[in-house]
């Protein structure tokens, strides 16, 4: 998936495609207005979904799509975790979705000794040393982000 | 030359699937048992034939049935260059060959949420073993077959006995011709992956039906029976590092004429696809025709696979010799 980074969300037009996918909640939608209007002018066929947090429609939504779509996601970060795995889930592949993220990001650190996960605030610095949650263990913080955790691996700050 | 290492069997059983396909089961000459392959898989068999060695890329159609034994299906080819004539005309019981251990360079997606194969004549042979893991992996998948009629369609019993519910068959000779068309491409689910396997104008025309959908490239998988080629095909020379000069003629390529001066060059699939045979290029430009390389290693124009791709220029300076 095209990963969403920087404190500028920016949304990217992929051309070639039979149909666009919007999902976005409130604040999300204004990120994509520019694509959704050149889409609307192009008249390429589009679908949207308004996410409003608790959606249980979400993952069939995803699932009723066929091959060839592109699929954007415009939500606060507080939720954009949740949905790419909804995503991936129903089949999409990291070359068909766009994920753009606004809000305070929250940086996970995976502990390398108890794999326990310990949750940074966004004003925290990511190159200051940090202590697991969990274990204690004071960690770095490496720039090795792993998307199956979600985290960005911590190891032994001190050998 | 170089030669890979190759096990040497015996035909054990001919069976005529159609009236242009065989079938051979082959059994390791010693008796032991043959080493496993994944869905997809195929041997190179070497024959030496009336005009020198043969050898030719063959898909495994059988799957997890054993591992005494291993099936091929050749289809007579009207183009022969000698190879499936001989196995179709020459061929007995009882008769020895050597053949490469599997390689597969047409493997199942794991990421797949389904799979759909798409078959034209004899391009339904990899997808037999490929079906058969599927099957074995509890996965869900489709088959579109297409064939002239039930007459010239091999294995059509099989299928329909061993997967009623995923096969779907197109005859285009038969009283309600029935053309498989790109159509059903607009009907897969998200996270389909596609495979097709059949003459070259199929697999290009699908594959082109399926990225202009806006399919990923990562989910179109295909495999061709021969190598790209240029249609119009001109000769010229390579230099190696040691200065010597070689000419390639325009039916020739790179690696047979390296391989006539008897250059020690690695090479396994011959059909640009797995990458052995890849050699560095110094001076020159390249017309790339393989399926290995990616678009920034064309676009360098410092490599060449030379099973299948030729010069643009007069000559090639290889870092080579």
């Amino acid at each position: 998936m095209k990963q969403e980074s920087g404190d500028t969300p920016m949304a990217a037009f992929i051309p070639g495609k039979r149909k666009y996918l919007f999902c976005f909640d409130e604040i999300g939608m204004s990120l994509l207005e520019k694509i959704m209007a050149d889409i609307r002018a192009k008249d390429i066929p589009f679908e949207i979904f308004h996410f409003s947090h608790q959606e249980s429609a979400l993952p069939a939504w995803l699932s009723s799509q066929k091959m060839g779509c592109y699929l954007y996601i415009a939500v606060s970060r507080k939720y954009l975790y949740q949905i790419m795995c909804l995503a991936e889930a129903a089949g999409f592949s990291e070359e068909e979705v766009q994920l753009i993220g606004y809000g305070d990001k929250e940086i996970h650190l995976f502990c390398c000794r108890c794999h326990s996960i310990t949750e940074l605030a966004a004003a925290a610095n990511k190159h200051a040393e940090q202590l697991c949650s969990c274990c204690g263990l004071l960690l770095t913080v490496s720039s090795h982000y792993s998307p199956l955790r979600n985290a960005y691996l911590g190891y032994p700050a001190i050998i | 030359m170089y030669k890979e290492n190759t096990i040497p069997v015996v035909v054990k059983t001919i069976q005529i699937e159609t009236p242009f396909v065989k079938r051979f089961t082959l059994t390791a000459e010693n008796g032991y048992i043959l080493p496993g392959f994944s869905g997809g898989s195929h041997i190179t068999a070497y024959i030496e034939g009336s005009e020198g060695l043969l050898e030719r890329a063959y898909s495994l159609t059988s799957y997890g049935d054993n591992n005494e034994s291993y099936e091929i299906s050749i289809h007579l080819s009207e183009t022969s260059r000698g190879s499936s004539s001989y196995w179709h005309r020459h061929m007995k019981i009882g008769d020895k060959l050597r053949i490469s251990y599997p390689k597969n360079y047409f493997q199942l997606s794991y990421r797949a949420k389904h799979h759909v194969f798409y078959a034209a004549g004899i391009g339904i042979t990899p997808f037999l073993s490929m079906m058969a893991e599927l099957c074995e992996r509890g996965a869900s998948f489709e088959l579109h077959y297409a064939a002239k009629s039930r007459e010239f369609c091999a294995f059509y019993h099989l299928l329909r006995s061993k997967f009623p519910r995923q096969c779907h068959f197109y005859f285009s000779c038969e009283k309600a011709p029935k053309k498989l068309t790109y159509e059903s491409l607009q009907h897969h689910p998200i996270g389909t992956h596609v495979y097709f396997c059949g003459p070259e104008s199929f697999i290009s025309s699908f594959k082109d039906a399926a990225i202009a959908l806006g399919y990923p490239y990562s989910s179109v998988h295909y495999e061709r029976f021969t190598a790209r080629s240029s249609k119009s095909a001109a000769p010229f020379l390579i230099e190696l590092l040691n200065g010597e000069t070689i000419p390639v003629s325009k039916e020739q390529t790179l690696l047979e004429a390296l391989l006539e001066k008897g250059m020690k060059v690695p090479y396994s699939c011959r059909a640009g696809r797995c990458g052995t045979c890849e050699l560095k290029v110094l001076k020159g430009e390249i017309d790339h025709y393989d399926e290995f390389l990616s678009d920034e290693q064309r676009n360098s124009n410092s490599v060449i696979l030379s099973c299948v791709s030729r010069a643009k220029s007069e000559k090639l300076l290889l870092e080579y010799g």
